[in-house]
């Protein structure tokens, strides 16, 4: 018998445990860079893999929208039985399809769409939304969604409130790409908030919408601020001056958030008849909202108007009291330099303020 | 006295034992964690449309804070850099902190500025400020010069959150190296949440001997320096397992102060940097996570993986002492300002994982280590080595420390695989070999001595020298 085996029985427990430990570290350490060294190689393989996929593709592809005596579904079978074996394959050929979509329009895209179920990717996509994983879920839509390839309703209105915030923010944009004139009714089903990329990707994709853009006071009321936040700032954005009203409205909304947007778009969109009602609420609102309507001021409003808001500013509010007192001096440049202008209106504390 | 020695040595072993089987465990659950984070960040991202937020009138608007202290070498190259960064809306701030040097001189010259004569308010202490220049040229309108009276990192950082404009500022240091989508991905965490979101952090990777062209790495080589090189390790374990997992059970304590965002309003509420600490970064985010959880506002802070933000590591024996000793300073002064939140349950994660992990395995770990090598010493002069028991707890300790390495080369390859030469692959599994018997145990020293001088009071950074980029800058075309 070999003389380590008696040796490790007359070591002590705790030499053991070390020992073991070592011999456990250094296999997984062993098996970690296995592991390392094989995901190379497999990276390698696929990234090969995929320049070979490609070729093959973009020559299909190509053959497919520009051949005219080329067998579209009898190829289409082949080349889907030939060469789209793995999951991994059918990606490739999505992302292909996909890139060949953002550069044709008109019949080539809707060729695009027939080799899209032709290769089977439909399908393939229509089991993913169908399954468990979210990741899957979310990309199966935004594909669709960038083919406008339309599936089963019931499938993307699940995801709208979706636990995952990216497999909402998919369904969304399916909804507003995919509708024809009605590109916001999905908001009717939604419960939870919208997130800012989620409201953004739908600012983008009302950019990008050719029907006709929704009249955006209908969610005004919706029982979700982010919604209400979304539709007021989409108010500005699309000019619907109509809505001016409506807007107005919300400088009264329970929220703050709401009223703070409303502030906002209101100044951009320069309506200066809201300006008695902000300056009454004056005294009412927090800081940062007092900060907007001092902003809406100096924008639409007079130096009058400015001063009538001076006596709520309290000893405390430093911060307004420096936009009060900029705003003052781009009225009236003339006003002496600040120090001078703060003491004449408020003696002590706005001492401690910097002018540089 | 033979008995005693023996008793001594095993218990002595039991507890070295004990310490690190409990930091094995926490370093195995921190890569189960990262794992997941990471995979859930790239399945997460894998189809978000970038460009579309470019696009948007409604993006965050972001200052961008950049000290600089003495950089007239390469300020302006930098500067010019900031100015292609890729985001809608954004101002760039360079805080120069009394520069000796021409810093503000060729900033003046080179940007045409002109001394703004407008009103700011000193919302976080900081040092008088002398002046605040605006560009005349219009290409360069969304660039304001902060000149300043010498008073630290800290004390420019808050001159430029006093003077700054928008919600959201983003903390550089001016001579990173800043990927151009840079800012668009490490908002994502506040565009993306509906929690409120504080803070947002990015991963820092090393910088020497990469190319830079244009401002920009151009391409990713491994350093030939074995210091920076143990560093590179260092980082892909700080940031791929570590942050990484952090950030998965929200317990982040950290943003780096090379590049973080965060949410105006809270580092006010919070007062800003602190100026009587080395480790003004972490300190910084404790504190607003601090009063966040102290006034039961639900907020979160997020986490990019993604490269976003390279820097130049030191590459001296020396250099990376001063460094080391300094962080060491900088953690035990915030686990000190913040020992209230240690074992706290109502600071939840942080008061029960992320400070008690900070405390054992960040400011302990070297004092113990140290105590191990005192002890084995001791046992050497008394001539009670066990060799074979030496070897055994040696093995141990060398191996894991080699799995640990090799960990975050999976992570790496798993993740962003910068590194894609095979060859670098070969050269970093050989640093890591090394790694432990002599990048490891000279760090161990410094953070011992960063916490003897923290008991005689040092409170200064020590002199920074760094080799700069220079000479690895491919000039542009144009």
């Amino acid at each position: 018998m070999s003389i380590l085996p008696q040796a490790f029985e007359d070591w002590t427990i705790i030499l053991k445990i070390n020992f073991i430990l070592s011999v456990l570290f250094v296999t997984l350490a062993l098996l970690l860079l296995g592991t390392v060294l094989y995901m190379r190689i497999l990276k390698n393989r696929s990234e090969e893999r995929k320049k070979t996929l490609e070729i093959l593709l973009i020559d299909f592809v190509n053959n497919f929208l520009f051949d005219e005596e080329f067998d579209k579904s009898k190829n289409s079978v082949n080349f889907k039985n030939k060469h789209l074996k793995t999951p991994y394959d059918s990606k490739i050929a999505i992302t292909q399809i996909l890139l060949f979509n953002e550069n044709l329009k008109g019949e080539s895209s809707s060729l695009i769409k027939e080799l899209f179920f032709g290769l089977g990717l439909y399908t393939f996509l229509l089991k993913d939304l169908k399954g468990n994983a979210w990741h899957k879920k979310a990309r199966a839509l935004f594909v669709f969604n960038k083919l406008s390839v339309e599936v089963p309703e019931p499938l993307v209105v699940s995801q709208l409130n979706s636990k995952r915030e990216e497999a909402r923010h998919q369904a969304i944009l399916y909804f507003i790409n995919s509708s024809e004139n009605d590109p916001l009714s999905f908001l009717d089903k939604i419960d939870t908030p919208l997130t800012l990329w989620q409201q953004i990707g739908m600012e983008n994709a009302m950019k990008a919408y050719s029907g006709e853009i929704p009249n955006f006071s209908k969610w005004l009321n919706h029982k979700q601020q982010s919604v209400v936040i979304f539709c007021i700032k989409m108010i500005v954005d699309h000019n619907q001056f109509e809505n001016i009203l409506s807007v107005q409205k919300l400088v009264n909304h329970p929220n703050a958030r709401v009223r703070r947007q409303a502030i906002v778009s209101l100044r951009k969109m320069e309506i200066g008849e809201v300006l008695p009602v902000l300056i009454k609420n004056f005294p009412n609102e927090g800081p940062k909202i007092k900060q907007e309507i001092l902003k809406n001021i100096s924008k639409l409003g007079s130096e009058e108007e400015l001063k009538m808001i001076a006596p709520h500013i309290h000893t405390k509010d430093r911060v307004l009291k420096i936009e009060y007192l900029k705003i003052a001096r781009y009225f009236n440049p003339k006003l002496p330099k600040v120090k001078k202008t703060i003491l004449k209106i408020y003696p002590p504390e706005m001492n401690k303020a910097k002018y540089y | 006295m033979d008995i005693n020695f023996h008793q001594l040595i095993d218990i002595a072993s039991w507890l070295f034992l004990a310490y690190g089987m409990i930091m094995s465990l926490g370093y195995i659950f921190s890569s189960i964690f990262s794992l997941i984070e990471l995979r859930d960040y790239k399945r997460k991202y894998n189809f978000k449309d970038e460009i579309g937020l470019l696009q948007s009138a409604h993006m965050p608007m972001i200052s961008l804070l950049a000290p600089a202290y003495n950089e007239e070498a390469n300020v302006i190259e930098n500067v010019k850099s900031l100015l292609t960064l890729d985001y809608p809306s954004f101002e760039i701030m360079v805080i120069n902190d009394g520069s000796t040097d021409h810093t503000l001189e060729k900033l003046i010259h080179n940007f045409d500025l002109y001394l703004d004569e407008n009103i700011y308010f000193k919302h976080v202490p900081s040092k008088n400020i002398k002046g605040i220049y605006k560009s005349r040229n219009k290409a360069y309108k969304n660039l304001k010069i902060v000149d300043k009276v010498n008073g630290g990192k800290a004390d420019a950082l808050n001159s430029g959150i006093n003077c700054c404009s928008h919600d959201i500022i983003c903390c550089i240091d001016v001579d990173c190296v800043l990927e151009r989508d840079a800012l668009l991905k490490l908002i994502k965490p506040f565009l993306n949440n509906t929690k409120k979101v504080i803070a947002s952090g990015g991963i820092i990777r090393v910088a020497n001997s990469c190319v830079i062209e244009d401002g920009r790495i151009t391409e990713v080589r491994l350093p030939d320096n074995f210091i920076a090189r143990a560093q590179i390790l260092e980082y892909f374990r700080a940031f791929l397992m570590g942050r990484m997992a952090w950030s998965r059970v929200d317990g982040l304590l950290l943003i780096s102060g090379a590049f973080g965002m965060f949410d105006k309003a809270t580092v006010i509420e919070a007062g800003g940097y602190n100026h009587n600490t080395v480790g003004e970064d972490m300190e910084l985010l404790v504190r607003m996570r601090r009063i966040m959880r102290e006034k039961k506002i639900p907020y979160t802070v997020g986490f990019v993986p993604d490269p976003l933000c390279w820097t130049e590591v030191p590459q001296t024996w020396n250099v990376l002492y001063m460094q080391r000793n300094r962080w060491t300073r900088g953690t035990v002064e915030t686990l000190n300002i913040h020992k209230k939140m240690l074992f706290n349950p109502s600071y939840g994660v942080l008061g029960l994982l992320s400070t008690p992990y900070w405390m054992f395995f960040e400011w302990f770990a070297p004092i113990i280590e140290f105590f191990g090598i005192l002890f084995f010493v001791f046992l050497l002069v008394f001539g009670q080595v066990n060799w074979i028991v030496f070897l055994i707890f040696f093995g141990v300790v060398y191996s894991f420390s080699i799995l640990f390495s090799i960990t975050a080369l999976f992570f790496e390859e798993f993740s962003f695989q910068q590194y894609k030469k095979p060859e670098y692959m070969l050269r970093l599994l050989y640093t890591a070999m090394l790694e432990p018997l002599i990048y490891h145990p000279f760090v161990m020293w410094s953070a011992i001595r960063g916490n003897l001088d923290l008991l005689l009071g040092k409170k200064s950074w020590g002199k920074m020298t760094r080799n700069g980029l220079g000479n690895n800058v491919v000039k542009g075309k144009s």
